[in-house]
């Protein structure tokens, strides 16, 4: 019970405040104990007849009723205090889970489901915080009210009193060994539960294709049978969970019968008042509520140390990203020297003995067939990710020696699969700096020629883009990626495969733009457009994750290699032209 | 601003005040239906064991009263087994009944979670581009859910409260009337409390559940786009947005708890004051003789047992109020209708579809998003029956919203479709898009293998797959790896580079056997090499048949038996690539832009 220790540690900034909420349970039982006493004597005195010879009735009535008052007190001051903490708790949890989730680099993402991380946030701190508050809660009252409700058997009759404890081991085995299968029953149907979760999310996600391919029966059918997976889950668990309460019940009546039974004989013998039976049995009414709330407290508490677990997967992961304090210029020359990266899990590497130079301003082009290596280098510069071997100099400064903020600052990309947030497109474009004038955001969509779709858009600038992006054409939101890019004026763009949704002519536009801001700025674009390469001033052409060749693009073309097939294939349909 | 900030914005509020909705309960217990046998046996076993619980203190008063009075030892160890039989007795029922509801309301859950399911499987495409995957998500997944409660924990349950609290107030009125209307004298105040305490928790539980849904739909949102946050080093403002939102349902928990905090020790108080009550009106009996102390005792012992269905009760309410607002949730997905109806055209029982030709006809069609912002203008076009057509045009022309149409995923407002001569709004749905395969601009992958997403479950010939992988060169990248086609491709195969998801999912269209193959931007972020391998592979294979290519890349469709140049919405030329290059129109002037002019911009 590592995780328990660990729900406790947590706790730890809410000291004082689980310090007098437990005072209060102290309190709540202290007063709450002393009512089954005085109902025992108010009906002894009652029998003893000729009047009331201790006390006047109203004396008991009136402590009947003090006592419940101020139990009902101290109970509102625990309960708010203790499950206050919880909360907070809860959403400390929360908080450090998604600073976590910020930290880690794109390697923790790329073999993991968006469910499973949710699912993690959700459901497992609320198991965490239910083991937090109301658990610990339980257990301690549990702990406080059985021992106390046994203290005044005792002193009411410990013959009675023994019978009772014979039975507790066996009732608490029972409900360990009950809760233990229920919790494991719970983590099964659980997970299957998150399985159905990831289902219907991905069929939501994918609906154009399910629906274009006419996949809903089949969605349907695999979906169904999901569920009575799911369901024969939950029949365990609920056939667990039917034996557990009736179970307690029954063996609760046991004790009863026995004291009923020694009891009834002891009352016969006249060593025991009725009075004194009354209270007996009434205390032992007591007791059943803490063994009812022991089985639930424990199931809680291993339901929250599960849930802990599951989190210290993603809190305690390591993020192999470290950062340094340096800073790079304003114009930083980036050299790349001995790049080396493999993806984990995959047999080859996808980049081997990488290396070039981009001159501040120079604009670099990268070429090379599909799944060569492209968007891992650009992963690798703008570090998603670390390179395994090699490194990559800004102004002679390692990357890895600089300050996140720094490097951020200078390097800026549009990656390949343009995500944009369900917000206003100003929004999205403004995203890497909200506090950018107008005038800035104008100027990136002229640049990147999403100005010319604005006036198609029903409210321009602050139309809300839809999930991902889905309501904008596939180049609007391309070039919308492109300009968000553009706004933070970072003196290195990196453009991911950037004109492959973009017609002829606005990439011709963009083009012309772009080497105005090649002027100011390094550009690293990668394209399968070579129309773009003989804009640039380098060119580095990959090929399985190898630099095979590099040049201008005259020299490549000259070289006759795969830059120049590449080229070939292009212009030669292009070319065959001429003919007509 | 930034991720989550139209979270909240298509979220339809259902009101939770709505208490006990006749309706929709008489539809819920509609699901009941099929289950009326086992809920009736249900009900049996509930009622056996809540006589059998009731007759227990009876039991207790008799040992009491009768055996301790009357030093019957034997008489009390017969009382004894009488106890335990009935205490086992109840034991077995409550067991049972559990088991059997549980049994009930899993089958219920599942069966509503497969139709709204199922449902939602029918809704048109433009319904998503409003509703949120994360919301919809929580209707299939949380609010079912709490129907769940509804049927296992809820429905049968109250019955048994219900007559329970009948059984115990009759037992009550019979062993001592006015010892009974002492009692039920708390009733009212109880009630009282109860309802002040929902109309108090039910405002705090809104407020708690609006911003858990916009904590999570945040959260969502955040995750799926973590790339696009660190890149733009938004860590720091997306925390704090974040821990607004936090603090905020933390605060609002809090206050939850307070009320919670105040009710359940004032339903204890009221209870204390029962028991006062009842101590002080028996006191007068007691010493006249006219009541026995086993009496009392019993009496006592019923009392709590009395406070506890009416405590029940009330908490079952809380549990109905909830299922009632999820369920409208839930009922309003399923009322949703499909906004495109299916017509009879090809449908199973329906009117015979005609014989595939992927023949395709627009007449004015014209077509809107939203409102009057047309997209498409007065369209009309002919694809004949075996032809190649491209479809070209500047981004925002609206190329894809014509495959859209295509596919029936969109209504539009003007004109007509013939798809192989029959009205398209004459077609069931589903037959009509079987006859096509469309590559999408925007590729989706499931989490899965190459080949089940080239696959996807459709009845396929051996090896289509193969085949079709084949074609589209993604074989050759496949062999690469050790699996093969089998690979894994991770979560919208994440784990693919941009070309390979392209070259999935251009597999996959070519892996069936369609009329028309639509394919809009499927080579886009594929290398000019292998785009040329696979022009030259499905060349052969698109004999016979008709196909729609949208591509910016003119030389990529010069071939095309009809090319069709779209200007804002509008059909500006059309016709084969050197009539139009002789008009000197707008193609013409696309042309030019892609051709390479010698090496002038070179050595820039
Ligand atoms: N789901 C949608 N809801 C609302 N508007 C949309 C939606 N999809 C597209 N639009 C708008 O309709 C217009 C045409 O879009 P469409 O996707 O048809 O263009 P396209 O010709 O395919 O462009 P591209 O070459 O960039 O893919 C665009 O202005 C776009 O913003
Ligand atoms: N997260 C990942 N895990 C494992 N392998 C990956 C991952 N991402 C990419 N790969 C593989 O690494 C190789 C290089 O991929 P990369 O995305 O860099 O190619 P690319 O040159 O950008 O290709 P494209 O032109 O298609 O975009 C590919 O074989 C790809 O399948
Ligand atoms: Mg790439
Ligand atoms: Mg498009």
């Amino acid at each position: 019970m590592k995780q328990l220790h660990e729900i406790l540690r947590l706790m730890g900034r809410y000291r004082s405040r689980m310090l007098s909420g437990a005072f209060f349970v102290l309190v709540t039982n202290s007063i709450l104990i002393f009512g089954p006493r005085i109902l025992g004597q108010a009906i002894d005195d009652l029998r003893d007849g000729d009047g009331l010879v201790r006390h006047p009735l109203g004396w008991y009535l009136g402590w009947l009723l003090a006592i419940s008052v101020g139990q009902g007190l101290a109970r509102f001051a625990m309960r708010r205090i203790l499950i206050g903490a919880s909360r907070r708790v809860e959403r400390d949890l929360r908080a450090s889970y998604l600073e976590r989730l910020l930290e880690l680099p794109r390697s923790f993402f790329a073999g993991r489901y968006t469910g499973d991380i949710m699912s993690r946030a959700t459901q497992d701190i609320e198991n965490v915080r239910m083991a937090a508050g109301p658990a610990l809660m339980y257990s301690l009252d549990t702990l406080l009210l059985s021992g106390y409700a046994l203290t005044m058997m005792l002193w009411i009759h410990p013959a009675l009193t023994a019978i009772v404890l014979g039975l507790l081991p066996l009732i608490s085995g029972l409900v360990w060994w009950l809760s233990h299968h229920i919790h494991l029953a719970t983590m099964d149907a659980q997970r299957c539960f998150g399985r159905v979760s990831t289902f219907v999310q991905e069929a939501l996600s994918g609906m154009r294709v399910v629906q274009a391919y006419v996949r809903e029966e089949e969605q349907a059918h695999r979906f169904r049978g999901h569920l009575a997976e799911y369901r024969s889950l939950q029949m365990r668990l609920v056939a667990l969970q039917s034996a557990f309460r009736p179970l307690l019940g029954l063996l609760f009546a046991l004790g009863q019968g026995l004291v009923l039974w020694q009891g009834g004989r002891l009352i016969v013998e006249g060593r025991l008042s009725l009075g004194d039976y009354v209270a007996f049995s009434t205390y032992l009414t007591l007791l059943s509520w803490p063994m009812v709330a022991t089985g639930w407290s424990l199931s809680l508490l291993q339901r929250g140390s599960a849930g802990m677990r599951r989190l210290n997967e993603i809190l305690l992961a390591a993020s192999d990203l470290t950062w340094g304090p340096e800073r790079a210029g304003s114009h930083p020359r980036l050299v790349v020297e001995k790049l080396g990266f493999t993806y984990a899990d995959a047999d080859a590497p996808a980049l081997q003995d990488i290396s070039f130079t981009v001159e501040p301003g120079q604009a670099l082009g990268i070429v090379g067939p599909t799944g060569c290596g492209k968007s891992t280098l650009l992963r690798l510069l703008s570090r998603q990710s670390d390179a395994l071997e090699g490194r990559v100099l800004l102004d002679g400064k390692d990357l890895r020696q600089l300050e996140a903020d720094a490097l951020r600052g200078v390097m800026s990309l549009a990656p390949q699969e343009a995500f944009l947030f369900s917000a206003t497109l100003a929004e999205n474009v403004r995203y890497g700096r909200p506090d950018a004038p107008d005038a800035d955001l104008e100027r990136a969509a002229e640049d990147s020629r999403l100005a010319q779709d604005l006036p198609q858009l029903p409210q321009g600038w602050e139309t809300v883009v839809g999930e991902r992006g889905v309501t904008l054409s596939g180049g609007q939101k391309q070039r919308a990626t492109i300009a968000r890019a553009l706004v933070p004026e970072a003196p290195i763009l990196l453009l991911d495969d950037a004109l492959s949704a973009i017609d002829t002519r606005t990439e011709e536009a963009l083009i012309q733009r772009l080497r105005q801001v090649m002027g100011r700025r390094s550009v690293l674009i990668s394209s399968h457009r070579l129309s773009v390469m003989r804009e640039v001033d380098w060119i580095i052409v990959l090929d399985q994750g190898r630099l095979v060749e590099q040049g201008t693009h005259a020299q490549l073309v000259k070289q006759g290699g795969l830059y120049a097939e590449l080229w070939r294939r292009q212009e030669l349909r292009s070319s065959l032209e001429e003919a007509f | 601003m930034g991720p989550g900030g139209g979270g909240g914005r298509a979220h339809r509020g259902v009101d939770p005040d709505r208490g006990l909705d006749l309706r929709l309960l008489r539809r819920l217990t509609g699901y009941l239906r099929p289950h009326w046998k086992g809920a009736l046996v249900a009900l049996v076993m509930i009622l056996g064991a809540a006589g059998l619980e009731t007759a227990v203190p009876l039991v207790t008063r008799h040992a009491i009263d009768v055996n301790v009075a009357g030093r019957d030892l034997d008489g009390l160890l017969r009382s004894l087994m009488l106890f335990l039989g009935l205490s086992t007795g109840a034991f077995l029922l409550r067991c049972g009944q559990q088991v059997l509801t549980g049994w009930i309301g899993q089958s219920i859950v599942l069966e509503l979670r497969g139709r709204v399911f199922e449902r939602v499987l029918r809704l048109h495409v433009g319904w998503f581009d409003r509703h949120p995957v994360g919301q919809v998500m929580s209707r299939v997944t949380n609010d079912v859910e709490s129907l769940n409660e509804l049927f296992t924990g809820g429905l049968i349950l109250i019955f048994q409260d219900i007559l329970l609290l009948g059984a115990i107030s009759g037992v009550l009125l019979w062993m001592d009337w006015r010892l009974a209307l002492v009692l039920f004298a708390v009733v009212p105040l109880i009630f009282l409390a109860t309802f002040q305490f929902k109309r108090l928790t039910r405002a705090a539980f809104r407020r708690v559940r609006a911003l858990v849904g916009e904590l999570t739909g945040f959260l969502q949102e955040t995750i799926t786009g973590m790339q696009v946050v660190q890149l733009f080093r938004r860590e720091a403002a997306t925390r704090q947005r974040f821990a607004r939102m936090n603090d905020e349902l933390m605060r609002e928990n809090v206050r939850t708890i307070f009320y919670f905090a105040v009710f359940f020790p004032l339903m204890e108080l009221l209870g204390s004051v029962a028991t006062a009550a009842i101590l002080w009106a028996a006191a007068g009996r007691l010493l006249d003789h006219t009541l026995s102390f086993g009496a009392l005792v019993a009496f006592l012992a019923y009392a709590d047992r009395f406070f506890r269905p009416i405590r029940d009760l009330a908490e079952k309410y809380n549990i109905l109020q909830s299922a009632m607002a999820a369920s409208e949730r839930v009922f309003e997905l399923l009322d949703e209708q499909p906004a495109l109806p299916s017509g009879p055209v090809g449908a199973q029982g329906g009117m015979e579809a005609p014989p595939r030709r992927g023949e395709v006809e627009f007449e004015n069609v014209s077509f809107a998003y939203e409102g009057e912002s047309w997209v498409l203008q007065d369209l009309s076009f002919h694809l004949k029956a075996g032809q190649s057509n491209a479809l070209v045009g500047w981004t925002g022309a609206g190329k894809s919203s014509v495959a859209a149409l295509l596919l029936r995923q969109y209504e539009f407002q003007r004109g007509r479709i013939l798809v192989d001569g029959v009205d398209i709004r004459q077609w069931d749905v589903q037959a009509l898009r079987s006859r096509m395969a469309i590559v999408l601009q925007d590729v989706f992958l499931f989490s899965g293998s190459m080949a089940q997403n080239i696959h996807l479950g459709r009845s396929l010939p051996e090896g289509a797959v193969e085949a079709a992988a084949q074609r589209t060169g993604l074989d050759r990248l496949a062999r690469q790896r050790e699996g093969g086609l089998d690979e894994a491709v991770g979560e919208r195969g994440q784990l693919l580079s941009g070309g390979q998801r392209q070259l999935v999912s251009f597999s996959r269209a070519l892996a069936g056997d369609p009329a028309l193959l639509i394919l809009d931007e499927a080579t886009s972020s594929v290398d000019s090499l292998s785009e040329e391998l696979i022009q030259q592979a499905i060349e052969e294979l698109m004999r016979g048949r008709s196909s729609l290519v949208i591509a910016h890349r003119l030389s990529t469709i010069r071939k095309a038996d009809q090319i069709l140049v779209l200007h804002q919405g509008r059909l500006v030329e059309s016709g084969r690539h050197e009539e139009l290059l002789v008009k000197r129109g707008v193609y013409h002037r696309l042309w030019q832009l892609e051709q390479p002019v010698g090496g002038g911009r070179l050595g820039h």
